[in-house]
């Protein structure tokens, strides 16, 4: 229950919006599945981004620039316009069943709760993506999707994301006990237009470090056809896997479900693709 | 104090409310109960409503954020006395029994059928996935989703659409 909130506001500016952040007890709000659930106790302001210029999906050069204010449904939406290559965001999108909830979740509510099991965020890491952020100061950056999660609490707003247009493919996959569950582990598998393939892995814990970019076993990813590839590739993902454990799932559990969930990926991909690298 | 003013079933709606205030909340208050109080967390869908057309659970809506949208309830499918096509569906198939959850999944039936007039029974199983039901095991608002979707056809070739 919100405890201390007096105020709202709906800025039509991002800088509007930096602003009204700035004060003490002040929380952007998005689609507010996640915000007017938990951890609202002490939001003495709320700013809802609704009004923002920061929603469509659109074709920008070599981009594919996704607002934050899309929406998981936007997203299942727009598979024909994003296709195969960011097909694991619309599949992560896909994974969120409850339709009220794929309805009201933007992108940049799953981002700006900085967890391990949003799907969306283990899809984006896997496709490289690039947020584009606005902090207090105004100044914007672009940071990678694990740069986010892990920095240390940051005011920054999340404007948007942008994806590689030509990614030639990518592949999502996650397990939960029921399909109205966040995933106990997920995976993302993408491949680049340089035929580089990146893997990434989440579910790993309530915080940043829960998503992580498997860099040594998508380096191994390409080699999915040879004899004892499988278990190097474990070898290689177990390496790099946090050890996570909660009421769903011992860490020795979970570390085997994610490695089985990425290397399903990698073989189902290697019936199409031609591999030639690493993770970037 | 905020003034809220939103189209709610086709009629504008005026409200003085505290910011915190879910839109289940400002709706039972201003006598719109049929739109049900369930789990509060988004978990169960029977709060749901549609938002400029959009099905949402108004348990994680704040009314504020709804301020200013279009709002339909269930007390806005009815024509008049006559139940909606979708209503008539539930009631045929027996899809009620104690009908907790039944405005819920009937908003979400209709959310489904305006974007989708022929659905699959997969669909029907997909549009009703966040609509917890403790009566009727599910297989009976599948068959009304289904009923549903050939009433509302029929409707329409009746109508000439
Ligand atoms: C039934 C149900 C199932 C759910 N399942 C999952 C699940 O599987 N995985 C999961 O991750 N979540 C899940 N959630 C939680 C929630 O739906 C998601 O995290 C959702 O994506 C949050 O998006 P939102 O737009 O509603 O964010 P909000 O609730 O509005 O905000 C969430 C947080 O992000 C911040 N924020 C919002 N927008 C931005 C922005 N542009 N820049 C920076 N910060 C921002 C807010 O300040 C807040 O801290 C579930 C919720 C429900 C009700």
């Amino acid at each position: 229950m919100y405890l201390d909130l007096e105020d709202y506001k709906r800025p039509a500016t991002v800088e509007q919006c930096i602003d009204l952040l700035g004060g003490k007890g002040s929380s952007a709000i998005a689609g507010g599945t996640y915000l007017n659930v938990r951890d609202h106790e002490r939001v003495a302001r709320l700013v809802d981004l609704q009004a923002l210029p920061l929603r469509g999906i659109e074709r920008v050069g070599d981009a594919v620039k996704v607002g934050a204010l899309v929406t998981l449904s936007e997203l299942v939406d727009a598979a024909g316009e994003l296709g195969p290559g960011l097909g694991a965001l619309v599949e992560a999108a896909r994974g969120e069943r409850n339709l009220c909830t794929r309805n009201r979740s933007t992108v940049g509510g799953r981002l700006g709760r900085r967890r391990g099991d949003a799907r969306v965020a283990t899809a984006l890491a896997a496709l490289d993506a690039k947020l584009e952020l606005l902090a207090a100061d105004g100044t914007r950056t672009h940071v990678g999707v694990t740069e986010y999660l892990t920095a240390a609490a940051a005011p920054h707003l999340v404007l948007g994301v942008s994806l590689r247009a030509d990614t030639r493919a990518s592949r999502y996959a996650s397990f939960a006990p029921t399909v109205m569950e966040s995933p106990v582990a997920d995976a993302a598998l993408a491949i680049a237009a340089d035929g580089t393939w990146r893997l990434a892995s989440g579910g790993h814990g309530p915080h940043g470090r829960g998503v992580v970019v498997l860099a040594k076993a998508s380096a191994l990813a390409g080699d999915a056809h040879a004899d004892d590839w499988r278990a190097r590739f474990d070898a290689a993902a177990l390496d790099e896997l946090p050890s996570f454990a909660d009421d769903r799932g011992s860490a020795e559990y979970r570390r085997d479900l994610s490695v089985t969930l990425a290397a399903r990926l990698v073989a189902a991909a290697s019936n199409g693709a031609t591999p030639s690298g690493g993770a970037r | 104090m905020i003034r809220f003013e939103a189209m709610v079933n086709g009629e504008q709606l005026i409200a003085e409310i505290e910011p915190h205030e879910a839109l289940t909340e400002v709706l039972r208050r201003c006598g719109l109960y049929g739109t049900k109080r369930g789990c509060e967390s988004g978990d169960c869908g029977t709060c749901a409503v549609l938002v400029d057309g959009t099905l949402v659970a108004s348990c994680t809506l704040l009314a504020v954020q709804a301020n200013g949208h279009e709002i339909t309830t269930i007390e806005g499918l009815a024509r008049g006395r006559e139940p909606s096509a979708v209503q008539q569906a539930y009631i045929d198939t027996g899809a009620v029994q104690c009908g907790f959850c039944t405005p819920g999944m009937v908003m979400a039936t209709h959310a489904l059928l305006s974007r989708n007039p022929d659905p699959t029974e997969a669909d029907a199983r997909q549009a009703l996935a966040g609509h917890l039901c403790r009566c009727t095991g599910y297989i009976k608002p599948i068959d009304a989703v289904m009923a549903a979707a050939a009433l509302v056809r029929a409707e329409k070739e009746a109508a000439g659409e």
